[in-house]
């Protein structure tokens, strides 16, 4: 199955209460990865490499019409190629799958935005 | 009339004018949108950073700015001795040599426990295109040798097995596996990533007007941003539908420039910190290997044999002990602190680590021996007869390597490779004892490579009239297939 949706990458009419799960895999353990989760009108928040991956995180959405954030952040680490894949879900509302194909030295940054119904 | 037209004339020429203004396409959503202004400013800046790139080149004709690109060619054939992936391995057959191969991977023991990785490795390999024994292809008649060999390969289940157990050794300064080291790394990183947090921030205000605007005096949406195409937004009761549009284009431009810096600043400060060539340090690291394999075959394949061998290999100054050994193992303590990101961002940007990491130089020693069980064979229609007592070869031996002329890209114009071996056999009349050394250079032409050899040998491995000898040899290497590098 193909696994190149765009960033950013909109998830939209969320329920509150819904939930958002982050997974982060890679073809081989070189890589690095973080993601910034950041809610209306809350504090940021850090998701460690333990926390995402292999994940998921998973994050209950509250707010209504409002915008949440979340930024994956990634850096391949290997001296061969490889791929980290990105997956997110929102029950009843729709799926992400991205990836980030590279040697050591490639970063790449995701974007979700999170628009509460 | 006149009046009328005139005002007809004008009301088109200011739609025209507003339509000229959007940055999106009609049938754009802002899903559709979104890439493709970033691709517009992205191509903005990038030809303003390839003119300030050469005008930095003209002042400095120098610089290391393109290493991280081409580390990977440094260190690309730096492969780790033990090729451990999957738990088990998929059944492989090399369709030339016949040889079926299948492997178990597993964590093994470290010195804090077991280690992350599979470091231990089981592994079976059957020949099902086995050879025949040296000395009894010899000693078939030379006139009908052809058929003889095939009427003995024809003879069914004649077994051909090597089982083979392998292992890294895993401690705080030996191995190679990523997550041995990503403690630090994982600190590292997190420590670059709260540098975004302004950035980030700001973003996320871009992001929070754009969904506004994308929402109804209600604050529900009715802007989809996957689907609603922009000639369809609708007006709003502030807003008419071109009003609305332009006003939502500008905040997408907006949020799209802010992610931009984001993206940007990460890109710079993941290099910055080093971290871009932590996995490069990594794969220098030292590694010390074991292997132990059994051979069970059909005597009309040779002795059975049981095989030992172990394999150090090592970089200079391009690995994790280097940056551990110049201020890194104080300052990583406790890795989530400054001080180690900041040892980290010092290690990799001397001029010595650079040089170092850019050569990638190796040095590996390596000891095998291989026991040969007590052997017999007869083929009485032949007349053969043959029999061996219990045998040994002992090999040790090493072997350097480092890349040469390494441009700012990273891609070296030529490979040195060196190495020396002894070998000693107690059974003199299967090997002689020798002593082997070689010279090979590697010299790219684009994705052409032409080794240039010299070899020297104290004996020929099998009796002969041979006492010492030099041989060179030229070779060509084409790659076929320059995607695949």
């Amino acid at each position: 199955m193909a696994c190149n949706d765009p960033s950013p990458f909109f998830f939209e009419n969320i329920p509150v209460g819904a939930q958002y799960e982050l997974s982060v895999s890679g073809s081989s353990d070189a890589f690095l990865a973080e993601a910034d989760f950041i809610a209306a009108g809350g504090a940021p928040e850090h998701w460690s490499f333990g926390e995402i991956s292999p994940g998921p995180k998973k994050r209950p959405l509250d707010g209504q019409h409002v915008v949440h954030s979340v930024s994956i952040f990634v850096t391949i680490q290997s001296a061969t190629e490889m791929t980290v894949t990105v997956k997110a879900t929102i029950d009843g509302v729709g799926s992400y799958c991205g990836s980030v194909t590279g040697i050591a030295g490639t970063t790449e940054r995701i974007k979700h935005l999170l628009r509460m119904a | 009339m006149k009046r009328t037209v005139l005002f007809l004339i004008c009301s088109a020429l200011v739609a025209s004018s507003a339509r000229a203004q959007f940055l999106c396409n009609d049938l754009d959503t802002i899903a559709t949108c979104a890439p493709r202004l970033k691709g517009e400013i992205l191509g903005e800046t990038k030809a303003a950073a390839v003119k300030a790139q050469d005008d930095v080149k003209k002042k400095t004709e120098t610089g290391l700015q393109g290493l991280t690109t081409g580390l990977a060619s440094s260190v690309k054939d730096f492969v780790p001795l033990l090729q451990l992936t999957g738990v088990l391995g998929a059944i492989t057959t090399n369709q030339d040599t016949g040889v079926m191969t299948v492997a178990l991977n597993t964590p093994f023991i470290a010195t804090n426990g077991v280690t992350r990785d599979r470091a231990f490795q089981v592994k079976a390999l059957i020949d099902t295109k086995p050879k025949i024994f040296d000395p009894i292809h010899t000693a078939l008649p030379a006139a009908g040798r052809d058929a003889a060999e095939k009427d003995l390969l024809a003879v069914q289940n004649r077994q051909h097995v090597t089982l083979q157990l392998s292992t890294n050794v895993t401690t705080t300064r030996l191995g190679r596996n990523f997550e041995q080291y990503r403690d630090v790394a994982d600190a590292i990183f997190e420590g670059v990533v709260k540098t975004l947090d302004r950035l980030v921030g700001d973003e996320f205000v871009t992001d929070t007007a754009l969904d506004r605007l994308g929402r109804d005096g209600n604050g529900a949406i009715d802007v989809l941003f996957n689907t609603t195409r922009m000639i369809d937004i609708p007006a709003r009761a502030d807003l008419d539908s071109v009003q609305r549009r332009a006003r939502i284009e500008r905040a997408l431009y907006e949020s799209v420039k802010a992610a931009i810096a984001v993206e940007t600043a990460f890109t710079k400060a993941v290099k910055g910190s080093g971290l871009n060539l932590f996995g490069q340090l990594v794969n220098n690291q030292p590694q010390l290997s074991f292997a132990v394999s059994r051979v069970y075959r059909d005597p009309l394949f040779g002795p059975e044999q049981l095989t030992a061998g172990l394999v150090f290999e090592v970089g200079f100054g391009n690995n994790i002990n280097a940056f551990m050994d110049s201020g890194g193992q104080k300052a990583c303590e406790d890795p989530s602190t400054p001080a180690c990101r900041t040892a980290l961002q010092k290690f990799t940007a001397r001029a010595d680590t650079k040089a170092a990491i850019k050569a990638g130089s190796r040095l590996a020693f390596h000891a095998d021996v291989i026991s040969n069980r007590s052997y017999a064979y007869d083929l009485p229609t032949q007349n053969i007869h043959l029999s061996y007592p219990q045998s040994w070869k002992f090999t040790a031996g090493a072997t350097f390597g480092r890349l040469v002329g390494v441009d700012d890209d990273g891609n070296a114009s030529a490979r040195l490779d060196g190495s020396f071996d002894g070998e000693w056999s107690s059974d003199q009349r299967l090997a002689a004892n020798r002593v082997v050394a070689a010279i090979t250079l590697t010299k790219k032409f684009g994705d052409l490579s032409v080794p240039l050899g010299l070899r020297y040998a104290s004996r020929s491995e099998f009796l002969s009239d041979f006492d010492h000898g030099i041989s060179a040899n030229v070779g060509l290497k084409f790659n076929l297939f320059p995607g695949l590098k």
